[in-house]
């Protein structure tokens, strides 16, 4: 059987090694669920790159979305018919979409709806590692944190069953290191999909106006209090040992801090919680009754921390807590088993024999770049040569969130400003005429729909002075190529609308909108130094095919021809690979080399802008 | 028996691949283990490792200084992961070298491999091999992660039999690559029979 073959099996009672991504797709599919949205975002992508592979042969309906908030309410509107419906996200995605979930909360749901969050401690892949969790506390619905990719699975399979028992949407918390962590995984049987749709005419269930949310709120608490004494909820775990020490964990943090107990053999008993929120209290209470010293470990935010410590003063326990709040262990970066180790042992006050690890040698920085073949690289070399042409040098760089935030980085120093999703645009609508300031704005083809398109309203109407690069590598690039409202996959086109970008800009007021192929660098610098030169809004919407994409279809029928330098004719001016630096190009000696194993034969390299000696060329006879 | 492997090297070359193979090969052994992979942006031609622990632990990460067999697609990236290996630590090194684009920016060379190689084996037990030239007798380029890991498990053992990474390879290639990745597979072993003598 394949992969995708056991991903789908009726039947489970297997072992895969699966990622804690696709453990989830496995779980929401077990679960019989009928309707999945997302809009991708790492560390949560893997989920949807599974479910949009097998949603039609599994009745699934499953779509990427335009935005996290749109998914939620996508999801949203499946759970009133009566669906079961799963929305994921990345954790910033969830800022997105909590407007609505903040009401939602209050309305509450009639098919399980259960919302992933996947964070980011350390910033793998993101702007920020805030701890959704707190967004748990904020809207008063339940949060789920499983620990490993088993737990992932069984526990989405517990999130709507708890859903669908107290009508309440469940926040299912996960982090990097158990969305990203590959281990076994024993499936089990799928459970068949409801699909009897009916809504709730006249009902007013799902209507937030003042009077009725009033009512919601008090029904939300009493939900949540209800929840927090429900005994067949069995998210929560003890791990009892011989000795007074305890210790309160959930999350990735419950396995390193199995590992240390396990490897010194400490005398440390642990509760390790699923439910985090609300919080059982008993559970807690009687564990922190017995063991009369608490280490908590949980990455980030002292979440739990506060909590237990409220619990216990609440209660008149008297139990000595080591946690963050008083400097045991960091509220910053992920964990990993050293960080759990060093605060375990000052906590313990244990001389654990450390041989410290040899310092990290100075290696030159590899930081991710642009692929050879990007289109962006074209984009950023030619808005820098057309700046500098125009001798414009107080032009503020806003740019946005997807591979070209790697613009910012050497040579082209394109990103002063880079916050969030469609920033980018909101930014430069507030480069009014009152500040006498301009800008040029980067943004993606799937950032622009996600959340683009308010600010190049406001820049319009603004009359801001901005010239807009619309990125359109026809794909959602960065978390792996999903695809776009202005680039539909063929296999789905027969079901959707395709959005075009140019008639959007158009429609929106834009004074000029001009599309571009970014490969063709003498006709895309002659359109970016008009644009420049117009006042006001003007886009210029550079197309060009992923370089990834591009190159998986090629492999598919050919090889790719690669280009090579020749010697006789590079003069050693090195201007290709302080300017245009594709990774594919380096020095070797005094001229330039071009690795073939590396170069993915776009051929940018070599027009005259790149190599003004005519000494790059294609190489026919590459192996 | 419990072994760290953590696999080095830049974003394109086969990394996440060669941890699948790994992991997928020990579990069809049945034996316990657990990997860490990264994606999305941390994953475009930067540097990246991912984490491949056999035996009983849970935590995804192989703390610093408790890697057992390092195995480096790229020879700047073995250096990289120095502090996350012990003196006792067996390092394969594939010499294909990816200079970053940062050299090319400031005019700088790529140092030569024999100096970046002698540099790791005055530190750690060090074998090397070129596994893209090796893959080139594949027929398919991409079979240089394959290579490695049949090497690296050669002459670090993790307990895994040769059975079983076979039947991981036919589990995670399409058919059209599986004979190339079964021939990678075999001279990789030899590649490792080869060094030790």
């Amino acid at each position: 059987m394949s992969e995708i073959d056991d991903m789908i099996d009726p039947k489970g009672n297997k072992v895969l090694l699966l990622l804690g991504n696709e453990a989830i797709a496995r779980g929401v599919i077990e679960a019989g669920v009928a309707s999945a949205s997302t809009y991708p975002g790492t560390p949560s992508s893997e989920v949807g790159d599974v479910l949009y592979r097998v949603a039609r042969k599994v009745g699934m309906r499953f779509e990427y979305s335009v935005n996290e908030k749109v998914a939620l309410e996508v999801s949203f509107a499946a759970s009133t018919l009566g669906l079961r419906s799963f929305v994921f996200m990345k954790h910033v995605g969830l800022n997105v979409a909590a407007d609505a979930l903040m009401s939602i909360s209050y309305s509450g749901v009639k098919g399980g709806l259960v919302i992933m969050s996947a964070d980011d401690p350390s910033m793998h892949s993101s702007q920020n590692e805030q701890d959704n969790r707190l967004y748990g506390q904020l809207a008063h619905i339940p949060v789920i944190e499983p620990s490993t990719p088993q737990e992932a699975k069984d526990f989405i399979i517990s999130a709507f069953e708890l859903s669908e028992r107290y009508h309440i949407p469940v926040l299912f918390r996960t982090t990097t290191r158990v969305s990203h962590e590959r281990s076994a995984v024993k499936t089990g049987p799928v459970e068949r999909i409801r699909k009897s749709i009916s809504f709730d005419y006249g009902k007013m269930d799902f209507n937030s106006l003042p009077s009725l949310a009033r009512q919601h709120k008090l029904n939300l608490e009493r939900k949540m209090r209800e929840i927090a004494h429900d005994e067949r909820i069995s998210l929560n775990r003890m791990i009892e040992r011989e000795g007074s020490w305890g210790a309160i964990t959930s999350g990735v943090g419950y396995s390193y801090l199995t590992d240390v107990i396990e490897e010194y053999d400490l005398p440390v008993s642990m509760l390790k919680l699923g439910l985090t929120n609300p919080l059982q209290d008993n559970i807690i209470l009687d564990f922190m009754r017995k063991y009369s010293n608490i280490i908590i470990v949980e990455e980030l935010d002292p979440y739990l921390e506060t909590k237990i410590r409220a619990l216990a003063q609440l209660n008149g326990i008297s139990v000595k807590i080591y946690g963050k709040m008083d400097g045991y262990f960091p509220t910053d970066y992920e964990y990993d088993g050293n960080v759990v180790l060093r605060g375990v042992a000052r906590a313990m006050g244990l001389k654990i024999d450390e041989k410290a690890p040899e310092p990290a040698v100075n290696v030159t920085p590899r930081p991710p770049v642009l692929c050879p073949g990007c289109p962006h690289r074209a984009s950023f070399f030619i808005v820098k040569r057309a700046l500098r042409m125009l001798k414009i040098d107080d032009a503020i760089i806003s740019s946005d969130i997807g591979c070209y935030s790697l613009g910012a980085l050497d040579p082209f120093d394109m990103g002063d400003i880079i916050i969030s999703m469609g920033t980018s645009v909101g930014y430069s609508s507030g480069m009014v005429p009152e500040f006498g300031k301009r800008s040029v704005t980067f943004i993606g083809d799937s950032t622009l729909f996600h959340g683009g398109l308010p600010g190049i309203v406001n820049a319009v109407k603004n009359n801001a002075q901005t010239t807009i690069i619309v990125l359109d590598n026809r794909t959602t690039a960065m978390t792996g190529q999903q695809p776009t409202p202005s680039a539909l996959d063929p296999a789905y086109e027969d079901d959707m609308k395709e959005i075009s970008i140019e008639s959007t800009l158009k429609g929106i007021g834009v004074s000029k909108v001009v599309e571009a192929d970014p490969y063709d660098l003498k006709d895309m610098l002659h359109k970016v130094t008009d644009c420049l030169k117009t006042p006001g809004v003007t886009a210029i919407i550079a197309k060009r095919e992923c370089a990834i994409l591009r190159d998986r279809k090629i492999r598919r029928v050919s090889k790719i021809v690669p280009y090579h330098v020749i010697p006789d004719k590079c003069t050693g001016c090195f201007r290709c690979v302080t300017d245009f630096s594709c990774p594919a190009m380096s020095i070797k000696g005094n001229k330039v080399v071009i690795d073939a194993a590396l170069c993915d034969g776009c051929g940018v390299c070599a027009e005259r802008f790149v190599c003004p000696y005519g000494a790059i060329e294609v190489d026919e006879n590459a192996e | 028996m419990q072994s760290n492997v953590v696999i080095c090297g830049v974003g394109g070359q086969g990394v996440l691949t060669a941890g699948k193979l790994l992991s997928t090969a020990a579990l069809s052994e049945g034996i316990q283990v657990v990997m860490s992979e990264i994606h999305g942006l941390a994953q475009r031609g930067g540097a990246v490792s991912v984490d491949v622990r056999i035996g009983s632990v849970l935590g995804p990460i192989v703390p610093d200084g408790k890697g057992d067999l390092i195995i480096a697609m790229e020879p700047l990236e073995a250096l990289r992961v120095l502090h996350r290996s012990s003196r006792e630590s067996v390092f394969v090194v594939n010499t294909q070298k990816i200079p970053p684009v940062s050299l090319g920016i400031a005019h700088r060379e790529y140092p030569s491999i024999e100096s970046l190689v002698s540099d790791l084996k005055r530190r750690r037990t060090v074998f090397t091999v070129n596994a893209l030239e090796l893959a080139r007798k594949t027929g398919e380029l991409r079979t240089a992660s394959t290579i490695m890991v049949s090497m690296a498990s050669a002459l670090y053992d993790t307990g895994i039999t040769d059975e079983s990474f076979l039947n991981a390879i036919k589990r995670l290639f399409p058919p059209r690559y599986q004979k190339a990745n079964i021939e990678a597979f075999d001279l990789g072993r030899k590649e490792a029979a080869a060094v030790v003598k």
